[in-house]
């Protein structure tokens, strides 16, 4: 069964978080508050930060979005939404 | 044979479209090996549609024509624009003669680092050479222009020192810097107001350690110069110390082939220069030169690709040395006023064409797309009208602004460089049409 927006957007903030654990991106993140209005400019992703999560979102859940889809200004909520419309069947 | 676009799917599309490099930067599992595959599917996927235009190799001398084979060892001959031999004396007799003497009298090997017996008389003299044509006598040498930049920044900052750094410098440079301290900022590219505000911050806190602000003095994604003199006066208002990279102007430009540094009278006014001479002097291998004989035994020593590396090859030293006295010569001003006239020519039949080209006149000349799908699909268009360029993608630039870096040399005709340019613009209408397929 597909993850619904809700269960993606646990996975995008569980994704930060073991990525930030593991000093691929910003470190205080591990333990940062992350909301679904949380913008990826407030998190400090830099351009490199914004790419190594959706390189993982596509290595460990399998949904690709394009870099040119995001802007510094997306909302992690947002984001959730954008990889519920990019599922595969 | 490329394969088809109808038989992918549109996620596939996507992907060969728009998935960078980057993208793969950071592969998980426990498997250090196995987790190298999910790369080389994506170099595979572009490379079965024709669209992974790196790792070529020369078939041929490099010069304005030339013949290469891709990937998938297709040949190719045709118009050399991604070769930077600026003044092309990769192939000027005289430093072929030079080359071959060298080999003859000292065998094909340095056989040892530099503060070792690494050394020959050549690559002292070039050491002694290079000086006097920079105004600073004491200088370093290394194994690659890589090597200068990353050994130049490890041998003189210390992680309770501080770097402040245009953001767009070279991966040697940004490298360098993270390997010497974990106190780096960046500046806005050429922005000497922000670099002033770096600089204040820093010095607020910390006068006791040191500062070093790192820049180049032609960027070479972009063609574009700062203004050396105010980045070095604010310096010395904050104590810091300037390194500028002169890798892609020295000896291409500039009075005297003196580069960008030359041209603003600041030539043995800078207080640390790094290059490299696989640009315009024909060889690999690199320098870090300053006003100092303390600098130079402390880079010596404490750089560690020079004291690790072998010294440059017997050939390699008397190589650049031969392309050194060339580009102080007079031949070496005609050899620049060729390559200028050949860079107007390129800029000048883009710009009637619509398009202008990136920065300002220099052997780089960066082509723009404003669209990263377009650039990519264009670079197969451009290999089967024969043109050779760089594809310059992101994360080399940012996401949106893919480029052709097209290099031109001494050797290249205007009309070559028009020639290139028509090509260039019937490969983009060709282009134009695939996106219409691929975005469907």
């Amino acid at each position: 069964m597909r993850p619904d927006g809700a269960e993606l957007f646990d996975a995008v903030v569980a994704l930060i978080r073991d990525l930030a654990a593991n000093g691929i991106l910003p470190r205080d993140l591990a333990t940062a508050t992350i909301a679904h209005t949380s913008t990826l400019e407030s998190l400090a992703l830099d351009s490199m930060g914004k790419m190594d999560l959706l390189a993982a979102l596509d290595e460990r859940l399998g949904i690709y979005v394009a870099e040119d889809k995001i802007s510094p200004d997306m909302k992690l909520g947002e984001l959730a939404e954008l990889l519920f419309s990019r599922q595969r069947p | 044979m490329q394969a088809s676009v109808s038989n992918l799917s549109a996620e596939d599309r996507e992907r060969i479209l728009t998935q960078s490099m980057a993208h793969f930067r950071n592969p998980s599992g426990s498997d250090l090996l196995q987790r190298t595959e999910r790369f080389y599917g994506f170099i595979q996927s572009r490379a079965q549609h024709g669209l992974w235009p790196y790792s070529r190799a020369l078939e041929a001398a490099t010069g304005p024509r030339t013949t290469i084979s891709d990937i998938s060892e297709a040949r190719r001959e045709g118009l050399n624009f991604a070769s930077q031999d600026y003044l092309g004396l990769c192939q000027h007799p005289s430093v072929i003669d030079a080359g071959i003497e060298a080999m003859h009298r000292y065998g094909a090997h340095s056989a040892g680092s530099g503060v070792l017996l690494g050394n020959t008389r050549l690559s002292l003299d070039l050491e002694q050479r290079l000086g006097e044509f920079l105004h600073m006598p004491h200088v370093t040498l290394y194994p690659t222009g890589w090597a200068a930049g990353y050994g130049a920044i490890a041998a003189l900052v210390r992680p309770r020192d501080h770097i402040v750094m245009d953001y767009l410098s070279h991966a040697c440079l940004q490298q360098g810097a993270q390997a010497a301290t974990p106190q780096i900022a960046q500046f806005k590219h050429n922005d000497i107001a922000d670099l002033r505000a770096k600089l204040s911050e820093i010095r607020a806190k910390d006068v006791r350690n040191g500062v070093m602000v790192i820049t180049e003095s032609l960027f070479s994604m972009d063609s574009d110069t700062p203004d050396v003199l105010a980045i070095q006066d604010t310096c010395r208002e904050f104590e810091a110390t300037l390194l500028v990279d002169v890798a892609h102007d020295l000896g291409a430009m500039g009075p005297g082939g003196g580069g960008a540094l030359a041209a603003q009278n600041l030539s043995g006014k800078v207080d640390l220069v790094m290059g490299s001479f696989s640009k315009t002097f024909a060889s690999n291998g690199g320098f870090l030169a300053s006003q100092s004989p303390a600098i130079k035994q402390f880079a010596k020593y404490f750089g560690n690709p020079h004291m690790f590396s072998n010294a440059l090859s017997p050939v390699q030293a008397a190589v650049v040395l031969k392309a050194v006295e060339i580009v102080r010569s007079a031949e070496g001003e005609t050899l620049r006023q060729r390559l200028l006239k050949s860079v107007g020519a390129l800029r000048q039949d883009f710009l009637s064409h619509g398009i202008s080209c990136y920065g300002s006149p220099s052997p780089i000349v960066p082509v723009p797309f404003h669209n990263d799908r377009l650039a990519r699909l264009c670079s197969r268009h451009i290999a089967e009208q024969n043109v050779f360029v760089n594809l310059v993608e992101y994360p080399a630039v940012p996401v949106g602004e893919a480029r052709l870096r097209m290099q031109v040399m001494a050797t290249h005709s205007p009309e070559q460089a028009c020639d290139a340019v028509r090509r260039i613009m019937l490969a983009r209408h060709e282009a134009e049409k695939d996106l219409s397929k691929w975005m469907t």
